[in-house]
């Protein structure tokens, strides 16, 4: 039999789907579903946070040189940096009166204040006048009195309540203050201090990272949801009985329904590439084809779970329970949306023995950072690791449901 | 003449329950044995037993010559389960083509299969009909039609007849007869006593003991009754 009872089985199986438009439609469907809900909600950083500005810069005196006469003025650079605040990030609503603005983000009416102190100005230039450039500073020919101050630091009051949201308002503020200072001074230069060079991925967002998980994620939910159901609803309809009375072997079985999930895997992974791709714009460098090979190594460990599982459960509605305890930890703690590094340590080994894990690592590797079979061979050897084992042990099991195993063994004393 | 199924005392218990008990069963080639006794006798248990799908606590059973369980055995045995074992969702020429190719029927002699069978069971009309739309009467003649498919030497019908109409019933064992004389043996499980009083010879079984063997009128002999109700009230009774 072997061939063309799997292929038997697997057309079964699709004729079966195409006639049930529900489970067809979620095949077609949850892909999308997925990607838009993910995308959507990742896919931005934070934007138009509402901020209170309290800007009690004094100024501070400098005398200018012009054509051979001086005079002197109270100049204010606050505004400079303040300028330089990302129009994007912040709502900027400007407030003179420090604890009312205060009292706001208490009252979780704004993100965060901004506060300039009345010494400001004075405490930047007496900064600039260490180095020795006030006049390149202030683009003009001056001259300052360096006057030492106390409290001359821009103070960030930050509701750190939603943590994504802190951090942007902290990097942006910063980046506002050395990008003013490095525009004044072209001879100080922070970043000549540390030298970005992107190894991978120069423009990669929250969406580029966390799309491959979300291939793994929708392959694992389809898959395990279909094998569970289907093995399940097999059995207590009789029809299992029926084939382990045929001569179709319980192997073929398990290999015809493998076919069948990597075709649905296949499909369902070309689908949120190409949505992901057209709605995201996704980074994809690597080979469609090896990342597609990952993908079907997956599905089929996850065919072996799914047979594994419906054994445990005596009916459809024992086994749809079985759904959450292996999604919920596959979101968790595959690295998916957090990275595997800023997983507590007693979590880590539960890590390094989802499939997912090794799914999602790899399937990056080859978008982001365009890695081919030698480099993810680590990860490839233990998906097709878990493959072998996992639908082993579903062969194992449909052989044992069947009444066969050890038959061989038997025949020959 | 030719034992295609010996059973030497056959033993299953589910837990503490003997479902079968020390069964000795021999049923020639080419004839029809009635399995009958009350609900939860063991029937069932006892063709899972034969075909394979269970294993038996202690006992031996031979099933055309091999040893059980034996997966040789498969291609040549036709099993109806008790209960409607298809899938809702194909169609009824779907169903028949699927279980056709898991038995390595080639295209075309599929095709005719299909054709005498659906007419075998009248179902010519229904062939694009999805099963999950069957009444449960059509569900159960599609289903015996599907154990027939690779025209098995030997048949284990688990109650085909229930649901079917008198009509139609009138004409499965006509084609039961007319498959005995081309050699096929079959047995089958029944509630129906004018049914039992059809086969060539009768199994009473109760509480998993075979209880009487023989002919319909050979039963109605030995219990000195007019009608095979009233000896099977017999052997149920005088046990109990
Ligand atoms: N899987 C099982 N686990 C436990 N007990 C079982 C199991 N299968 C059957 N039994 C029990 O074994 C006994 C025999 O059951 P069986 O199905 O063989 O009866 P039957 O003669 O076919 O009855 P019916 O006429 O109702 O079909 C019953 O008491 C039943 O409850
Ligand atoms: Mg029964």
């Amino acid at each position: 039999m072997g061939a063309r009872a799997i292929l038997a089985v697997a057309r079964n199986n699709f004729r079966q789907i195409s006639h049930d438009k529900r489970t067809l439609g979620m095949i077609v469907m949850m892909p999308i579903i997925f990607i838009l809900l993910f995308g959507f909600t990742f896919a931005g950083e934070p934007e138009n946070i509402r901020t209170i500005l309290v800007n009690a810069d004094q100024g501070a005196e400098v005398t200018f040189h012009i054509d051979g006469s001086s005079y002197t003025q109270t100049v204010t650079v606050s505004d400079l940096f303040i300028e330089n605040l990302d129009p994007k990030t912040f709502n900027l609503v400007y407030k003179d009166d420090l604890n009312v603005s205060l009292n706001e983000v208490k009252d979780g009416k704004a993100w965060a204040v901004i506060y300039f102190p009345p010494h400001f100005t004075q405490g930047i230039l007496n900064w600039a006048s260490v180095l020795g450039n006030v006049s390149e500073f202030l683009d003009a020919d001056v001259s300052f009195n360096a006057v030492p101050v106390e409290d001359s630091n821009i103070t960030l009051y930050v509701d750190g309540s939603n943590t994504q949201v802190a951090a942007k308002v902290i990097a942006e503020v910063g980046f506002a203050f050395t990008q003013t200072i490095e525009e004044r001074s072209p001879n100080i230069s922070f970043t000549s201090f540390i030298t970005k060079d992107f190894v991978y991925g120069e423009n990669v967002r929250f969406i580029d990272f966390f799309a491959p998980g979300i291939i793994g994620l929708v392959v694992t939910m389809i898959t395990v949801i279909l094998t569970i159901v289907s093995f399940v609803r097999e059995r207590t309809n009789g029809t299992l009985d029926r084939l382990f009375v045929s001569p179709i072997k319980p192997s073929d079985i398990v290999l015809g329904y493998t076919v069948t999930f990597s075709v649905i895997a296949l499909f369902q992974s070309v689908e949120l590439l190409l949505v992901a791709s057209l709605l995201f714009n996704i980074t994809f460098v690597g080979s469609i084809l090896l990342a597609l090979a990952l993908i079907v190594l997956y599905a089929i460990g996850i065919l072996g779970l799914g047979i594994l599982l419906s054994t445990l459960a005596k009916n459809e509605f024992q086994a749809i329970q079985f759904v959450p305890l292996v999604i919920v930890p596959s979101i968790m703690l595959a690295g998916i949306l957090w990275p595997i590094e800023s997983m507590p340590e007693v979590v880590r080994p539960i890590s390094s023995v989802i499939p997912l894990t090794y799914l999602a690592s790899s399937l990056r590797s080859v978008m982001i950072r365009g890695w081919g079979l030698g480099e993810i061979l680590p990860e490839l050897t233990i998906l097709i690791v878990f493959a072998v084992i996992l639908l082993g042990v579903g062969i194992l099991l449909v052989y044992k449901k069947a009444n066969r195993l050890g038959l061989r063994k038997r025949k020959k004393e | 003449m030719k034992q295609v199924v010996v059973t030497k005392d056959l033993v299953k218990k589910f837990g503490e329950l003997r479902a079968v008990d020390r069964l000795n069963l021999q049923i020639q080639k080419g004839e029809i044995y009635g399995f009958i006794g009350p609900n939860g006798s063991g029937k069932t248990t006892t063709i899972k037993i034969l075909s394979g799908l269970l294993r038996p606590t202690s006992g031996e059973s031979y099933v055309l010559g091999c040893r059980i369980p034996d997966p040789s055995i498969f291609p040549r045995i036709g099993y109806m389960p008790q209960e409607v074992a298809l899938y809702p969702d194909l169609t009824v020429s779907q169903t028949i083509s699927f279980f056709g190719e898991i038995y390595g029927l080639g295209k075309k002699e599929m095709e005719k299969r299909e054709e005498e069978l659906l007419a075998f069971v009248d179902m010519k009309a229904k062939r694009k009909e999805m099963v999950s739309n069957l009444s449960g009467g059509m569900r159960h003649r599609l289903s015996l039609a599907v154990s027939l498919i690779h025209k098995p030497e030997l048949l284990f019908l688990d109650e085909p007849t229930v649901g079917v109409d008198p009509e139609l019933r009138t004409s499965f064992w006509e084609y039961f007869r007319d498959l005995t004389e081309d050699g096929v043996t079959v047995l089958l499980t029944t509630h129906y006593m004018d049914e039992a009083s059809r086969c060539d010879r009768v199994g009473m079984i109760r509480e998993g003991k075979l209880v009487a063997v023989g002919t319909p009128d050979q039963l109605k002999e030995k219990t000195n009754t007019q009608s095979l109700e009233d000896a099977f009230l017999h052997y149920v009774r005088r046990i109990g």
